[in-house]
């Protein structure tokens, strides 16, 4: 078995459509504070997600997330389990969804894929338009939560 | 006696994946509607922007088909500002284009619609997918699907810096030319690639093809629509991805229209219902009859399934032979939705093949791989085929190459027509006097499946099953019937 490397950051979202985008903002950040661990950017869904986490030892996901009720900015810790069973709802579709990818990727290449992932929600309104630019609420929430995931690298 | 018009159901159309039906008095049905998302104001964001940024902009629209947003908008790019572009940058565009191909293919293929018949159409729904799949025919073909994908990952971001996102094709050319130890190296997994493209041919056989019930469900009437097919030919008549004219054929398969892309809008007209934002291209020449079928109708449909029945072939060996079988089986035009499967798989083989031969054309090491723009920009069209089916981007720009007017027209758009009578068709066998039977959803989902529909986001997915609602409405316009699948 090759060693693995440490931890990956993926932040992920789409850099124009608002809010969306708020898991690339963090990434864009950590990437200029975190000396020993890679951040990707990452703008795929699915396997190309599950994919990316391949040879690490820990992952961590920042993501957009629509939480029906809670509003805009508010961060949450989740693990896979909390995905799983969570009525909470990641936007987008298409492809095969993030849990079915990494049970498959888990499943096919167990050794090289990571101990553990955890994945750092931020939630936000559903967007509907193409825009650039985080609206008030999701962009106070970033320097919080590049905090939050600098702590998880460390632990 | 007052006619009621009712709107209220109508204003609730939109939604994610949304099925909405229509009864009549009997209880049968009279419409049957599906509807996507769409997030707008695309067009907006892009006017006063500066045309060149379109290549880098467009594979923003969708995580699903970047590449292809980013060759038709290059494409087009280049015809606004009149450019030629050299042999070896044509070919280097092309070589990446099948590699993506494959890549984005075979995603559909083993994670979407394969379950479907691999694991069976009747199979819970906890079953039918990937992790069902490979349950069934072995960890050793999983392993094969992921290596090919890290293969055409690996070889996309050696000629295009990014996998998903690309940035090798620039107005008037590529951004870099091709080394030779790079070259050496999509050799290599290209004929990895051909393997893979062999190997998932035999899945389909195996699995498919040699089970007399699921040929008899390909063939059978529920999935079939006589409609006009497009798709891109290259100057021998046959299938190619990245340039070519558009060819339409008529549904007894002969050749109704070919034209130059920029000859677009001599041809295809859209049309407008007021319950969504999602238009309805239809053939100029016959007109919008309607979300119907036959020779009459303007309806066509795009795609794998398309593009065989609008090509004389293909111009690789292997993809021939199986398109040969094809043609047998399902004749041609081939008619059969479920048939856009087996179409995919052929087309992975083709792709494959193709990059194969790129990579050993002396033109692809070429120095000569951008051209300067120099003439004065106005208006351009690229067309290129998505996996999903032909792509269509057009651009207008003032003097200073600042965007004035931008249209696209995305494959599932030009399927808009076809998904919906396939959903109503099926509709119609299984809602009969009221009565809804079991596995509606099921043979719905298969119905829209064949077409792979992209639903004009690029946006990820946690956890991203595409939630289905099926809501079926009797004639008064009162919702009788809600199935959904979170």
């Amino acid at each position: 078995m090759k060693r693995k490397r440490g931890v990956v950051v993926i932040g992920l979202g789409n850099p124009i459509l608002g809010d969306d985008a708020v898991g690339l903002v963090v990434a864009s950040e950590l990437k200029k504070r975190l000396v020993d661990v890679d951040v990707v950017e990452l703008s795929a869904s699915g396997l190309a997600v599950a994919e990316a986490m391949l040879g690490y030892r820990k992952a961590i996901i920042v993501d957009a997330l629509v939480d029906e009720g809670a509003a805009p900015g508010k961060i949450m810790r989740l693990t896979l389990g909390d995905l799983r069973t969570s009525p909470r709802r990641f936007i987008g579709f298409h492809d095969i969804d993030i849990l079915t990818s990494i049970e498959l990727v888990k499943t096919i290449e167990g050794e090289s894929f990571p101990e553990e992932v955890v994945v750092f929600g931020i939630t936000i309104q559903e967007p509907g338009c193409y825009q650039e630019g985080l609206s008030e609420g999701v962009k106070e929430a970033v320097p919080k939560c590049v905090e939050l995931v600098e702590e998880e690298c460390r632990r | 006696m007052r006619k009621v018009v009712t709107i209220q159901p109508i204003t609730r159309l939109e939604g994610h994946g949304k099925i909405s039906i229509f009864l009549d008095e009997d209880g049968n049905v009279k419409d049957a509607y599906y509807q996507v998302v769409e997030f707008r104001g695309f067009e907006r964001f892009c006017i006063g922007r500066p045309v060149e940024e379109m290549p880098i902009i467009t594979p923003r629209i969708c995580g699903v088909c970047p590449w292809a947003h980013h060759m038709a908008s290059a494409k087009a790019v280049d015809a606004v500002y009149g450019a030629e572009i050299p042999e070896t940058a044509k070919k280097l565009r092309e070589m990446a284009y099948n590699i993506y191909f494959v890549h984005d293919h075979s995603a559909v293929f083993y994670a979407l619609s394969a379950p479907d018949f691999v694991v069976g159409p009747d199979a819970p729904r906890a079953e039918r997918n990937i992790l069902g799949l490979i349950g069934r025919v072995g960890l050793e073909t999983g392993k094969r699907v992921i290596n090919a994908r890290m293969v055409a990952t690996r070889l996309l971001e050696r000629l295009a810096g990014r996998a998903i996102i690309p940035a090798c094709a620039v107005p008037g050319g590529v951004s870099k030319p091709l080394t030779e130890e790079d070259r050496k190296e999509v050799e290599e997994g290209a004929k990895k690639l051909v393997e893979f493209g062999q190997f998932t041919l035999k899945v389909l056989e195996d699995a498919v093809l040699k089970n007399q019930k699921y040929v008899d469900l390909i063939m059978g009437d529920v999935y079939r629509h006589e409609t006009y097919y497009m798709g891109l030919v290259d100057g021998k008549g046959l299938v190619n991805y990245y340039d070519g004219r558009v060819r339409v054929v008529d549904p007894r398969g002969n050749v109704y229209a070919e034209f130059h892309p920029k000859e677009y809008l001599d041809h295809i007209a859209e049309h407008v219902e007021p319950w969504t934002y999602l238009k309805f291209p239809y053939l100029k020449g016959l007109g919008w009859k309607g979300i119907v079928d036959g020779e009459g109708s303007g309806v066509y449909r795009v795609g794998p399934l398309a593009r065989l029945n609008v090509a004389d072939g293909f111009a690789t060996p292997l993809a021939q032979e199986a398109y040969e079988k094809f043609k047998e089986t399902l004749g041609k035009p081939a008619h059969a939705t479920l048939g856009y499967h087996w179409a995919r798989v052929i087309e992975i083989l083709n792709a494959a093949e193709r990059a194969l031969e790129l990579s050993r054309d002396p033109d692809v090491t070429g120095k000569d791989f951008r051209v300067p723009l120099t003439n004065v920009p106005s208006e351009g069209v690229g067309i290129v085929e998505a996996a999903r089916g032909t792509l269509i981007h057009h651009y207008r720009t003032d003097g200073d190459g600042i965007l004035t007017d931008v249209n696209l027209i995305v494959a599932t758009t030009h399927n808009n027509a076809g998904i919906c009578m396939s959903v109503k068709k099926v509709s119609q066998q299984l809602i009969r006097a009221g009565k809804i039977s079991d596995g509606l959803l099921n043979m719905i989902e298969m119905a829209f499946r064949a077409y792979d529909p992209c639903l004009a986001c690029g946006t990820h997915a946690l956890p991203g099953q595409m939630p289905l609602d099926v809501c079926v409405y009797d004639a008064s316009g009162r919702l009788v019937a809600e199935i959904r699948r979170p």
